[in-house]
């Protein structure tokens, strides 16, 4: 692939219109909460990009990401962002493979050496390297080797951004999110098991036009990432009426009401999934039924359980009970019957007064 | 022997049990006790707040009862308790309470800080800090017969006054007979009245009675002191009287603390029930209205107010009767501002009364029964015990206040039908 | 990359919770043990009521203050009922609170609104400071007051206070206010053994011991 095909250009070989394209850029302004000024700016900056050099490496991950950026819903468009850039290396999508396929890793390496933007999807294993290997190479030689001439870092799905499933408890292969390994350069998170393809593109939008947008201390990009579910999940009023559904078939659940107590973790958990939505802004997660699980969150995988509301203690907490119940007894009974030895004793010593007892000898 | 602080420690931890446990874990240090205290409310003095009252005990229960409190104390965050507090705590817990029971009712949580009174005394008289006044009562109680002395030659000139007055015999230790009467030394010795009025009761009522030359005596101060090794001596005497007499019931006289040593104290201190049963003189009046066997003609015309002894209402129960009784033979009964449960003491109960040191406070404690009496401005305050009748008749005469006080039993005898 | 708002939060819901519910459930058992084992003796003063009907009674009744009493120390009075009916409203029909207690015993009952929980919250909050600012000024709150107190009314004070921002995200992270929220309920849990907090749970057998000593007297209570 070319570096030099500039977007209009490729805009007409693929047939689409110029009011199509500024349409693209209005939505993505709006995504990335941008004001409507800010469009022909988008436009202007997507028209002179450079078409840079993108590297896509998977490592433990699950090709989630993958299928979901596939599936972005406006596919001419979003395949224009991916015809803007020249993705030089995806192991899934490329149809090179072999030593072939790290040929094309490497000679993009060298040919747009501190310039290429360095995609990463699924976790890396550090705890034996060996765990996952690409060509003979180690996942974490190949992040190491390949970041090192980056210009910028995407991490894509949480398990890049964090660690992931694979950074589950009890994390066997000792799985790491991009951000624990590489430090010097710049990381835009995008968790999300998978992101929302629309998110994905549009950060790459950002960075092709604006640079490295503005992130959260989670590296999060906040346009995608400022907001609770919770706070703009269209059943909010179901919460705070106090209407809730119990399970999954009752009353309150055919009703569209609140789904904290069946494990809701839209309180806790920053995405933009209540707004734009997935499948071309058809539904979500709870708009389909099902409690958000938390997955833009580090650690989600472990956050006490999928169904389990988020008040309720994460822990085996009944046995420490019962246990505490138990122990408190057993040392009640053991220092009552103490009090009650030394009452035994007092009324031993009781020695019967009479009237004339009363006063002290001085 | 003498009394030691280590009996005194001894003797409180005796005292501590399950309830007294469950109140001082209760107290959230609300206060709201000192409100319902007649020390407190006359004074407004902070020291006098019913459940501060008990530091000392609860000290003790804390550091030598309660796990939590052993660690504290063994870390040095609980004082152990010494004998100068002993000291320090007489005067609260002798002087500052009539162990009138209006805290108990009034705790949010419950706690009954009047009964820990009680026991706390135990500590306080084993330990030698009585006030000296009771402690002489006792000596002439137990030597003599009565907490004035020897009472035996007054009671029988007064029975003699009696039986002159009235006309009815009046037997001593007289077996076989349904009741035994015991008087309060205050009756024989300032209230003679009430044993006409009784006998006259009596004798319409067809009850055969007697009283005892060995325990004619109802007044317990072993109770007020706080010493259940004195109070059992004393209630034992009765008991061995009615007992020896074979009386079915024994009849206990208009005095609060009487009824609260004999009635409620009594079998837990000799250690089993008695032969017999209590009857308070009011209950054994509003048992005859009831049966038909106590008649009355006329009314008293002047108005009349009743004031509730708290051992025998608020701490005793016995609150309907002296009401029906009061409506059966006064006309214009009015009365005052928290009567019945909530009334006011009148501040000589609990051994306050024949304790010179509290005398200022006693005074002062009389404003919250003056409030109640000037709103009512009865002629006559009726009640059925005669320590409140003599505390009463002072405290007036103190105050300039020319209200005259009469027990019930008198009351009630003025008024009975002769035709019947 | 650790996410300390949520880390905090789990923690706070995993080991915090046993940790806190140990000290609180072993600690309360503990002592309540500590004063039935203690026992008192058989009463044989022939009964006039029924204790045990009237100790049961009293458990209930004594929530009402005595006439005419209240007057003498409203903050007391008036700030105590809406402390606690506040805090029990905002502890006991908050539904996140009720999914607590049907994961732990399988009970469940309706939950109330936001406006009635938040409404409760502040108002159990005002009432608090109106307590702690009795306890500062008032003879006789004063003179009673030990670091107790303060502490308690401070830890109970934190839940209401804490949950009330996270619910409504006043400030701070909503994640990490929520982690503060459990936390602070958790001190509380810890603390409840060690104070006088435990009357929540001994002033039913307090009552219980006043009603049954006054009814069997027949006397009220």
């Amino acid at each position: 692939m070319s570096n030099k095909a500039m977007l209009p250009e490729l805009m007409k070989t693929h047939g689409i219109s110029r009011r199509a394209f500024m349409k693209y850029c209005a939505s993505l302004a709006s995504v990335m909460a941008l004001s409507p000024a800010m469009v022909p700016r988008i436009a202007e900056a997507l028209e002179n990009a450079r078409r840079p050099s993108v590297i896509w490496l998977s490592f433990q991950e699950c090709t989630g990401c993958t299928e979901s950026i596939l599936r972005s819903h406006s596919p001419t468009i979003e395949d224009l962002i991916f015809n803007a850039i020249s993705l030089d290396y995806h192991h899934t999508l490329q149809a090179a493979s072999g030593h072939a396929a790290e040929a094309a890793r490497e000679q993009a390496m060298k040919e747009n050496y501190g310039k290429y933007i360095l995609v990463v999807d699924g976790s890396i294993p550090i705890k034996d390297p060996g765990y996952s290997c690409i060509a003979g190479i180690s996942n974490l030689d190949m992040l190491k080797e390949t970041a090192a001439g980056a210009a910028a870092i995407v991490s894509v799905g949480t398990c890049a951004a964090y660690g992931g499933i694979g950074h589950a408890d009890p994390n066997p292969t000792g799985a790491v999110g991009v951000s624990e390994i590489i430090k010097d350069k710049p990381i835009i998170n995008v968790p999300g098991c998978p992101p929302i393809p629309v998110v994905m593109t549009g950060v790459l939008a950002h960075f092709l036009t604006f640079g490295i947008p503005d992130l959260d201390e989670l590296g999060r990009p906040k346009a995608f990432y400022g907001e609770s579910i919770h706070d703009r999940c269209y059943r909010r009023p179901f919460y705070d009426k106090g209407m809730f559904a119990e399970n999954f078939d009752d009353e309150g659940a055919r009703g569209g009401w609140c789904l904290y107590k069946l494990g809701c973790k839209g309180p806790i958990t920053k995405s933009a999934c209540a707004t734009i939505k997935w499948n071309n802004g058809v539904s979500f997660p709870i708009e389909a039924g099902h409690p958000c699980l938390g997955c833009t969150e580090p650690d989600f995988w472990d956050n006490g359980g999928f169904y389990k509301p988020l008040s309720v203690p994460a822990g085996d907490y009944r046995k420490a009970g019962v246990a505490a119940v138990a122990g408190g007894a057993a040392i009640g009974v053991a220092s009552a019957l103490m009090s009650k030895a030394k009452k035994a004793k007092a009324a031993k010593a009781h020695e019967t007064v009479d009237a004339h007892d009363l006063e002290k000898s001085s | 022997m003498s009394a030691t602080f280590e009996r005194g420690l001894n003797a409180l931890r005796e005292q501590i049990d399950a309830p007294v446990a469950s109140f001082f874990t209760s107290c959230v240090n609300c206060g709201l006790c000192a409100e319902a205290c007649i020390f407190y409310r006359a004074t407004e003095d902070p020291k006098y707040i019913p459940i501060k009252k008990l530091d000392l005990m609860r000290r003790v229960w804390s550091r030598e009862f309660t796990l939590f409190g052993w660690i504290a104390g063994a870390l040095g965050l609980v004082k152990p308790v010494t004998d100068k507090d002993f000291s320090d705590w007489e005067t609260l817990v002798y002087d500052s309470c009539t162990m009138c029971g209006r805290c108990t009712l009034v705790c949010p949580v419950g706690n009954d800080i009047t009964m820990m009174i009680r026991k706390m005394r135990e500590g306080m008289s084993a330990a030698g800090h009585a006030p000296v006044e009771l402690i002489a009562a006792a000596g002439r109680h137990a030597d003599l017969g009565s907490p004035m002395g020897e009472l035996h030659p007054a009671l029988h000139a007064q029975v003699k006054h009696a039986i002159k007055d009235t006309g009815i015999e009046i037997e001593f230790d007289k077996p076989g007979v349904d009741y035994m009467v015991i008087l309060s030394a205050q009756e024989i010795a300032e209230f003679p009245d009430v044993l006409g009025a009784m006998a006259k009761i009596f004798k319409k009522a067809g009850l055969t009675w007697t009283i005892s030359n060995e325990a004619f005596e109802a007044t317990n101060v072993g109770i007020q002191l706080g010493n259940r090794d004195v109070a059992r001596v004393l209630v034992q005497r009765v008991v061995d009287a009615a007992e020896k007499l074979g009386v079915k019931y024994v009849i206990s006289p208009e005095c609060g603390h009487a009824y609260q040593a004999l009635r409620w104290e009594g079998p837990n201190l000799i250690g089993r029930s008695y032969k017999f049963e209590v009857i308070h003189i009011i209950e054994l009046l509003d048992k005859l209205r009831a049966e038909g066997k106590l008649k009355t003609k006329g009314k008293n015309t002047q108005k009349l107010t009743f004031h509730d002894p708290c051992q025998i209402n608020r701490r005793g129960g016995i609150n309907g009767e002296p009401r029906r009784l009061m409506n059966m033979v006064a006309e214009n009964f009015v009365e005052t501002d928290d009567a019945g449960t909530m009334n006011w003491c009148c501040g000589g109960g609990g051994g306050v009364g024949s304790n010179e040191r509290a005398e200022g406070l006693r005074h002062a404690a009389f404003k919250l029964k003056k409030i109640q009496l000037e709103k009512v401005e009865p002629e006559v305050i009726v009640t059925m015990c005669a320590y409140c009748h003599h505390t009463l008749d002072n405290v007036l005469e103190e105050f300039n206040m020319d209200q005259e006080v009469m027990g019930l039993t008198e009351l009630v005898a003025e008024y009975l039908d002769d035709d019947v | 990359m650790n996410n300390q708002a949520f880390d905090l939060l789990m923690w706070a819901r995993g080991p915090a919770f046993d940790i806190a519910l140990m000290i609180f459930a072993g600690g309360i058992v503990l002592r309540i043990v500590e004063i039935f084992v203690l026992g008192r003796k058989k009463d044989l003063a022939p009964a006039k009521g029924n204790p045990v009907a009237q100790g049961l009674k009293t458990i209930f009744s004594r929530s009402v203050p005595r006439e005419g009493l209240v007057k003498f120390a409203p903050i007391t009075y008036i700030g105590g009922y809406i402390f606690h009916i506040g805090f029990f409203i905002a502890f006991f029909f908050f539904a996140p609170h009720i999914a607590l207690f049907t994961d732990a015993f399988g009970v469940s009952w309706p939950s109330t609104g936001r406006v009635i929980v938040e409404s409760a919250t502040a108002l159990a909050l005002l009432a608090l400071i109106a307590l702690i600012y009795s306890r500062f000024t008032d003879p006789v709150r004063k003179a009673l007051t030990t670091f107790d107190d303060y502490l308690v009314l401070v830890l109970s004070g934190l839940p209401l206070l804490t949950g009330y921002i996270a619910v409504n995200k006043l400030f701070g992270d909503p994640t990490m206010m929520m982690a503060f929220h459990i936390l602070s309920v958790e001190a509380l849990m810890i603390a409840f053994p060690f104070t006088k907090l435990m009357h929540a749970f001994s002033f039913a057998i307090s009552r219980y011991y006043n009603g049954a000593i006054q009814g069997r007297k027949g006397a009220e209570s």
